[in-house]
């Protein structure tokens, strides 16, 4: 009998050492190719968002629901800032990131990178008739959602999904207020002034 | 015909017949697409898997067959997912959320149990592709069921009738059982009238 358990045991060790010998290897083989595919995907999330973006540094990120700023320099010329915000959706957060042109200040573009809201209605939310609304937005002032918009600053809403509308137009909002905080209008303005 | 390929189609149709695979066939019919992704990527990890327990089966003892048969069917899955995604990216994308889920579908584990563990690698090729077929065709159904009643799409295009209103509950969770449970109902319905005339 204890014999017999030797035996199982030890075939079922073979058994494991060859498959995770053989996962061992798919790993070595594909992480980096995996590492380089991520990496190329976080810089075409930056193209998609702020087409013109140039050398990437971080700024430091302070306030709700944001994540990170980085600021795009092309020739030593800031042109523009690239926000991820993380505001509450209807489950979970909704991670955006958008680009805002400077000195302009008008919305670039918009990607959600990742949510967990309800297919077929907040989901809706990563369509481009709801994202899309967002491009050439000017950012003087807050955004606000709507459910039949006609106004500049008005988002029409997502049919039956209020809470996933708000939660995205909260984000932008958020990184607004930052934007306009450091590096809005009024503050080289103030700081031209003296 | 190659009766170890067809069985699985219909007649012994894994999900429809044998209600295996029920969880998976919940989560991933939101859309014709995500069925056929599904669909997909499990009919490759059942062939691998149906193939290498076969060929393993002398060698496999009947005390350890079940956590033998687990580890190399999630091995079989982890390896395909971690090349998928360097490899095919653009598919990893879509399908990335459903390839982990393979590990516990059932059918995976019943058709290593129940045919590839007794029998050799060419029947077990057949059963895995019929198989394959066959959970595939069953997901599809649902899928474009879903789709078309909850969203007016059908593999993401509009397809929806004039003046009609999606059922926008169809593509939320309980659609999936709503759909699932009225399918059954349709197949046994209709499995029962041929029993009653054949029986005449």
């Amino acid at each position: 009998m204890s014999k017999d358990i030797l035996r199982l045991a030890a075939i079922l060790l073979v058994i494991c050492g060859i498959a995770a010998a053989c996962v061992g290897t798919a790993h070595d083989q594909t992480a980096p190719l995996i590492e380089a595919r991520k990496a190329d995907a976080v810089r075409e999330g930056y193209k998609q968002v702020l087409p013109d973006a140039g050398q990437l540094t971080d700024e430091p990120a302070a306030g709700k629901h944001i994540v990170a700023v980085k600021r795009s320099e092309t020739d030593g010329q800031t042109n523009g800032y690239i926000y991820t915000v993380n505001p509450d959706g209807y489950s979970g957060k909704v991670v955006i990131m958008l680009g805002i042109e400077y000195p302009s200040a008008r919305i670039s573009g918009v990607k959600i990178l990742q949510q967990n809201e309800t297919p077929g209605l907040g989901a809706k939310c990563t369509e481009p008739a709801f994202i899309d609304q967002f491009l050439g937005k000017d950012l003087s002032h807050d955004l606000t959602v709507s459910k039949n918009a006609s106004q500049p600053q008005e988002i029409q809403a997502i049919t039956a999904s209020t809470i996933t509308s708000k939660a995205v137009v909260k984000g932008i909002n958020s990184a607004r207020r930052h934007y306009q905080e450091h590096f809005g209008a009024s503050k080289a303005a103030a700081g031209k002034g003296v | 015909m190659l009766p170890e390929f067809t069985k699985g189609i219909i007649r012994e149709n894994p999900l429809f017949v044998q209600l295996l695979g029920v969880c998976p066939a919940l989560a991933t019919t939101s859309s014709l697409t995500n069925a056929l992704g599904m669909g997909a990527a499990f009919t490759a990890v059942l062939i691998g898997s149906n193939l290498i327990i076969s060929a393993l089966k002398k060698f496999i003892p009947a005390n350890i067959r079940i956590p033998a048969y687990i580890v190399v069917i999630a091995s079989l899955v982890t390896v395909t997912e971690m090349l998928m995604n360097a490899y095919v990216p653009a598919i990893y994308e879509s399908l990335g959320i459903f390839i982990p889920l393979i590990v516990v579908n059932c059918i995976i584990l019943g058709r290593a149990e129940a045919f590839a563990s007794k029998n050799g690698l060419w029947l077990s090729f057949q059963d895995a592709v019929g198989m394959g077929i066959g959970f595939t065709l069953a997901l599809s159904a649902i899928g474009a069921c879903r789709e078309f009643f909850g969203a007016g799409t059908l593999l993401g295009h509009a397809v929806a009738l004039p003046g009609t209103q999606p059922v926008l509950l169809l593509i939320l969770p309980a659609g999936a059982f709503l759909t699932m449970g009225l399918l059954f109902g349709a197949l046994n319905y209709i499995k029962a009238r041929r029993e009653v005339n054949h029986g005449q």
